[in-house]
């Protein structure tokens, strides 16, 4: 908003300069340069690039063009300037509708990473337009040249100039599209990806869709899948509106397939018949693309193991099977009667705690100052997912830490924290400003691996319902719960999260209460034995290393599945159909 | 599980893979709109030569091309207002160019004319303060228009439970206008005042103060409207009072549909049914054009864009939800708990797309004959037999049916053969269309025969969606009948029904679809295209309803021996051999004849509620709505609210 009030005063005082005094145009351009640097470098691909950057930016040429004119320049100056300026203005639109053809020509199409294939992938260009920023030396200098007079060789010069930093922008661009103008047609491409991937032999497909701020839920999954593919070869199917995940999925080299709708999907399946299993970490709609593909085995990991009432909901009995950490969230399923059958359900351990407790055996713990992780969860997409802290009770959560003096907090807030709502955001910013005025604590960004290795050096964990909760039953250490509605005795949020009973709860109203549950946490700690009973009902047995559990059941599902379901065969290879 | 999989192989997926098969329509420019593209173009070009020139007169001319230009562009909401913004020369933009152009460049050029003597002599801040509030007029429109925060939203039918129909969003027309008045007045009073020969500076300073006037006046009126907007149409408010609405009624059925705007029949074709429900119903769209396609109907109806209207609209007395399609945003619904999910199709037919694994997620699937059932469960994939419930088909009860012994209840005056193919789908796997391989051929040939039938053609009305070729062969086909000179008739979409169509023919020929499936309750013999030259036994394995009629293959022969003019000379003679075969077909694939199958249908959605109360006896817990800013039921974009914006 701020930058739109700032080109929109760039804009009138460029064009009131031509009618007052030239020197105006010198801070019309002042205003417009605050605008550049305000709009920084997104990340974000924009579709129709910056049209009020370049709408100011037309105003300042025309301007420009008058307030020449106006000082007096003789005609060839004059006609040099409008030339040069209208020559800016077309290329800068040329550039724009390069950018948006590559962007809409290939956007769509599918796209790998590591992966060895005949066919090329395409080239993208991120950022579709960015802000019109060679003119500015005419902006300036040109009304200076002809209020003092210059020779009209110092135009030609100062055009050079420009022109040649036009030159510059063009390179990626006509690059990017001169490549993708030699690309072979979907169609072949998808047969030379596929015909890699036979020879691959890809037994399992991991189906992902998400925001990039969901990027944590396939992430958590990584240093697990790798493991797998080390005996069955697996293949991430990404299937988003851009190949943003190609970035964002880090820690591993597994192949990344990128596709997009419905009717690539099932050709990319049909013709690899060696993908037997699907493994999804989300609950989204987007996952029916693929599992309406016929002749797959699908199967729902999740992202984490939780209370969440969003983990467990009807959508799920779409799924062949729904793999679950243990006999709590068997429980959780069943007795919320959403259909979901029992033999759907196979308790598969939570893998993941083998990279937590593989972090505790090598974390040393220090002792003179105890460690206390802050965790809330995120805003959620729904109405019902109103278990997150931050607004309620986060600032005083804070407070209590803090005046204790004998704590380092470490602050753990969701991935996805504050992507969805801005006063989420902003709650969240303040704590961690105040975490960093105070000093000596530290704000994780958002890695599984950090999570794991705060939460393998915590003595104590101050969380939300969510899977760091549950991951840290592991550990056996002690933990406080947070109940931030208003509306919910602590007897029935105990009721529905049990993760909470074996910790130490507390809720906006006894907030106050905090500074003693740390207390009582780090010293009698009298709540072990439960402890230890609901590590086992929500992660099962811990003597098994979880890893070694959930490879012996990928196994188990995969022989299974060939032993039960006739092996998928490649269809006959396509026909040319008269377009 | 073995055997159905390989035919399914075998027959269906010599697919090839089509870029961005299903594309949203593309925004048609037409001759009007370049006019006045030219013409916006050609204004800032003549208000700039004349003040160049110093023409005054040709300014002017140029100021008045330009902007009435422009509300010919508001008036009739072109997409040339888009199509410039996106370039970055928005509406105000252009106003702002005009100015410069039109006023500011005539007094900034010095000169030694007469008029000069008046520039000179007005009153210096006067005209630029008018230039800048005639410029903000427009832009303060603009942000005007994008003040409407009621998108995604349309109702109808809640009048008795205190809630009058959804107005639309407002266009905002007459205010844009207003908004290019001061502009108007600015660009042509300057230019007026240097032509005249009397003219003053006084003069100038009044065409000032009145176009300052008038643009501060347009400031205020955005600012207000937008006010007005904020307050009357918030979108949070308005979904507070659907929901007020919903619990005085209090449905018990929701029929929840999601589908392409091309694709609202899947909707229509349920609505005389469930007109006769006896159980209270909600129809929910997910997407608003289905709201004004859809047939004449008592159901109250709701149109909700987002996921958290769906999770808090869904009231508590909401037992079943009925399915007509299986698009992604079933999702939506089907992650709320307590409800009984049934899948009711639109109609049956052994198109790939109609049975999937995914409709395993389903408690119940509604299949109108045994061969549903045995269809679903061929196909492995996790499929239950308790999951199915047979319901016929109630939509079929206006065919008229031809007797075991050959009685018919509609005797016709002449021969006649519908030809009735399907369109191209949306994934060319499930493309079965005879339309552009087979039609005209089959159209000419029997327009050859020695006694040529009177021949109905009616295409499917998504034909052409993502084919070309589609188009071309129906109109091509169209022209074959007009210029046969006969009774010969094609129904455009939506002029005929096509069981009124049925009840014309003696003769049916149509591709896979559910068409063909719904023919077969007449009796009446059919001709089968195979459009792929499958081998005749996969055919006849792979597609159960083509069984009891001749298949013809793309060169107009039949692997069973005949070929297509013997074949519809066979059928319209009636065909009694092969009667028993269809009678016996059509009970399989339709369930038995009903006296009353809508009746019966009815009785079938009264019972489901009941089972719903069993199963999930708890009413589903409707979460209070979210206080937290920033969830998309609570955020507020500009969805379906364009306005005059741009």
């Amino acid at each position: 908003m701020i930058r739109r009030i700032l080109l929109i005063a760039a804009a009138l005082v460029a064009a009131i300069s031509t009618v007052t005094h030239w020197s105006l145009m010198l801070v019309a351009v002042a205003l417009y340069v605050a605008t550049v640097l305000m709009a920084g470098r997104s990340r974000v691909i924009r579709r129709s690039g910056d049209a009020d950057q370049t709408g100011a930016a037309i105003v300042l040429s025309v301007a420009t063009g008058i307030v020449v004119m106006h000082a007096g320049a003789d005609t060839a100056s004059v006609f040099l300037v409008a030339i040069l300026l209208a020559v800016l203005h077309g290329l800068h639109l040329l550039r724009h509708v390069l950018r948006v053809v590559v962007y809409r020509r290939w956007r769509t199409t599918a796209d790998w990473r590591n992966l060895t294939v005949a066919a090329p992938v395409p080239r993208r260009v991120v950022r579709v337009a960015g802000p019109t920023l060679v003119p500015i030396p005419v902006w300036i200098f040109a009304p200076i040249c002809a209020v003092y007079d210059a020779d009209p060789v110092v135009y030609v010069l100062l055009g050079i100039l420009c022109l040649a930093l036009v030159v510059v922008t063009f390179v990626p661009i006509a690059d990017a599209l001169l490549g993708n103008l030699r690309m072979p047609t979907e169609q072949q491409r998808l047969d030379s990806l596929t015909a890699s991937l036979r020879e691959l032999k890809p037994e399992i497909l991991v189906h992902f869709n998400a925001r990039t701020a969901s990027a944590y839920a396939l992430n958590e999954w990584m240093s697990t899948l790798g493991r797998v593919n080390a005996m069955h070869r697996v293949v991430i199917l990404t299937v988003d509106r851009e190949p943003w995940h190609f970035e964002t999925i880090t820690g591993s080299e597994l192949p990344i397939v990128h596709l997009n709708g419905a009717e690539a999907i099932e050709y990319f399946v049909e013709r690899v018949p060696s993908f037997v299993l699907a493994l999804y970490p989300r609950n989204t709609s987007p996952n029916k693309n693929l599992l309406r593909v016929p002749g797959l085995y699908d199967v729902f990991i999740n992202h984490g193991e939780s209370d969440k009432p969003e983990a467990a909901n009807p959508a799920t009995r779409a799924f062949d099977e729904i793999w679950i950490a243990g006999e709590a969230a068997r429980a959780r399923y069943l007795d919320a009667n959403l259909g979901v059958r029992e033999e759907q359900l196979r308790i598969t351990g939570r893998p993941q705690l083998s990279d937590l407790l593989g972090l505790v055996a090598t974390t040393p713990r220090a002792n003179a100052t105890k460690s206390v992780v802050y965790a809330p969860t995120w805003e959620g997409y729904y109405a019902e997912d109103g278990y997150g802290s931050v607004i309620t009770m986060g600032d005083r959560v804070l407070t209590a830490l803090l005046n204790r003096g004998d704590l380092a907090v470490t602050y753990a807030p969701h991935p996805a924290l504050g992507s969805l709502s801005r006063q989420v955001a902003e709650a969240s910013d303040r704590i961690v400003a105040r975490l960093k005025r105070a000093g000596g604590h530290s704000v994780l960004e958002g890695s599984a691996q950090e999570r794991y290795a705060a939460l393998a050096a915590a003595d104590v964990l101050v969380a939300d319902i969510g899977s760091d909760l549950v991951d840290y039953l592991s550990l056996g250490r002690p933990y406080v719960a947070l109940n931030p509605n208003e509306s919910e005795t602590t007897a029935e949020f105990v009721k529905t999260n049990p993760s909470a009973s074996a910790g130490i709860v507390v809720s906006v109203a006894s907030i106050d209460t905090l500074d003693d549950a740390i207390t009582r946490a780090l010293g009698s700690d009298d709540l072990v034995v439960e402890r230890s009973a609901l590590a086992n009902r929500y992660l099962g047995d811990l003597a098994t290393p979880a890893i070694d559990r959930f490879l012996a059941e990928v196994d188990a599902c995969l022989a299974h599945i060939h032993d039960s379901r006739p092996a998928r065969e490649l269809p006959a290879p396509a026909e040319e159909v008269a377009e | 599980m073995d055997a159905p999989r390989a035919k399914r192989d075998a027959v269906a997926p010599a697919s090839r893979v089509r870029r961005a098969s299903v594309r949203s329509s593309v925004t048609r420019i037409s001759f009007v709109d370049l006019a006045m593209l030219t013409a916006q173009v050609l204004g800032l070009g003549i208000a700039a030569a004349g003040a160049l020139a110093e023409w005054p007169w040709l300014t002017l001319a140029g100021s008045v091309v330009s902007i009435g230009s422009q509300v010919v562009i508001t008036a009739t909401r072109s997409p040339i207002n888009r199509a410039l913004s996106f370039i970055g020369v928005s509406r105000a933009i252009r106003i702002l160019l005009l100015i410069l152009l039109a006023v500011f460049l005539e007094l900034a050029l010095a000169s030694d004319n007469a008029a000069d003597n008046l520039r000179h002599g007005a009153t210096v801040w006067l005209l630029p303060l008018a230039g800048a509030l005639c410029f903000l007029a427009t832009f303060a429109d603009q942000w005007r228009a994008r003040g409407y925060r009621g998108g995604g939203l349309a109702w109808r039918g809640l009048e008795a439970y205190g809630l009058a129909d959804s107005t639309p969003a407002p266009t905002g027309i007459a205010s844009a206008i207003f908004a290019l008045v001061p502009a108007l007045a600015l660009t042509a009073g300057v230019p007026f005042v240097l032509t005249t020969p009397t003219g003053t500076p006084g003069q100038l300073d009044l065409v000032g103060a009145i176009a300052a006037t008038l643009g501060l006046a347009s400031c205020v009126l955005s600012v207000v409207l937008r006010a007005r907007l904020l307050s009357g149409g918030d979108r949070v408010e308005r979904v507070f009072r659907l929901r007020a609405a919903l619990d005085a009624y209090s449905p018990e059925v929701v029929i929840f549909f999601s589908a392409p705007a091309s694709a609202t029949y899947a909707l229509n074709v349920w609505i005389q049914t469930a007109n006769a429900f006896t159980v209270r119903t909600l129809i929910v769209s997910k997407e608003g054009g289905h709201l004004d396609r859809l047939e004449p109907t008592t159901i109250p109806t709701l149109y909700a864009a987002r996921a958290l209207d769906i999770e808090y609209l869904t009231v508590p007395s909401v037992k079943v939800v009925l399915h007509p399609t299986t698009a992604n945003k079933v999702f939506e619904i089907m992650r709320l708990r307590g409800l009984l999910q049934v899948f009711i199709g639109h109609g049956d037919s052994d198109k790939v797309s109609s049975f999937n694994p995914y409709s395993k997620v389903f408690d119940e699937i509604w299949v109108s004959g045994p061969a549903g059932i045995d269809r679903y469960t061929a196909l492995g994939d996790g499929f239950r037999t308790d999951q199915f419930v047979t319901v016929g088909r109630p939509q079929l009860a206006e065919i008229a049916t031809v007797a075991a012994d050959g009685s018919s209840e509609v005797t016709l005056p002449r021969p006649t053969v519908l030809y009735a193919p399907t369109w191209e789908g949306f994934l060319e796997q499930a493309n079965y269309s005879s339309l552009a391989t087979m039609g005209v051929a089959m159209v000419t040939a029997m327009l050859a025969m020695p006694n040529p039938p009177r021949i109905l053609f009616k295409p499917h009305p998504s034909s052409g969606h993502r084919r070309a070729d589609m188009r071309q062969a129906q109109e091509e086909i169209g022209r074959l009948l007009r210029e046969a000179n006969s009774d010969h008739q094609v129904f455009e979409d939506g002029t005929v029904s096509l069981y009124a169509a049925f009840n014309s023919a003696d003769v049916m020929i149509t591709d896979i679809s559910s068409v063909l499936s719904d023919f077969l309750a007449s009796h009446k013999p059919y001709l089968v295209t195979n459009p792929r030259d499958e081998l005749l036994a996969d055919f006849l394995a792979a597609f159960p309803s083509s069984a009891a009629g001749n298949i013809i293959d793309t060169d107009l022969t039949s692997q069973q021996g005949t070929d297509f003019v013997a074949a519809i000379g066979g059928a319209l003679e009636g065909d009694p051999d092969g009667r028993p075969a269809r009678i016996a077909l059509a009970d399989y694939l339709l369930g038995p004849i009903l006296d009353d199958p809508v009746g019966a249908f009815v009785g079938q959605v009264a019972s489901a509620v009941a089972r719903a109360k069993v199963r999930y006896p708890a009413p589903r817990v409707v979460p209070a709505p979210p206080e937290v800013e920033g969830k998309p039921f609570v955020s507020t974009s500009i969805d379906g609210a364009d306005g005059a914006n741009g």
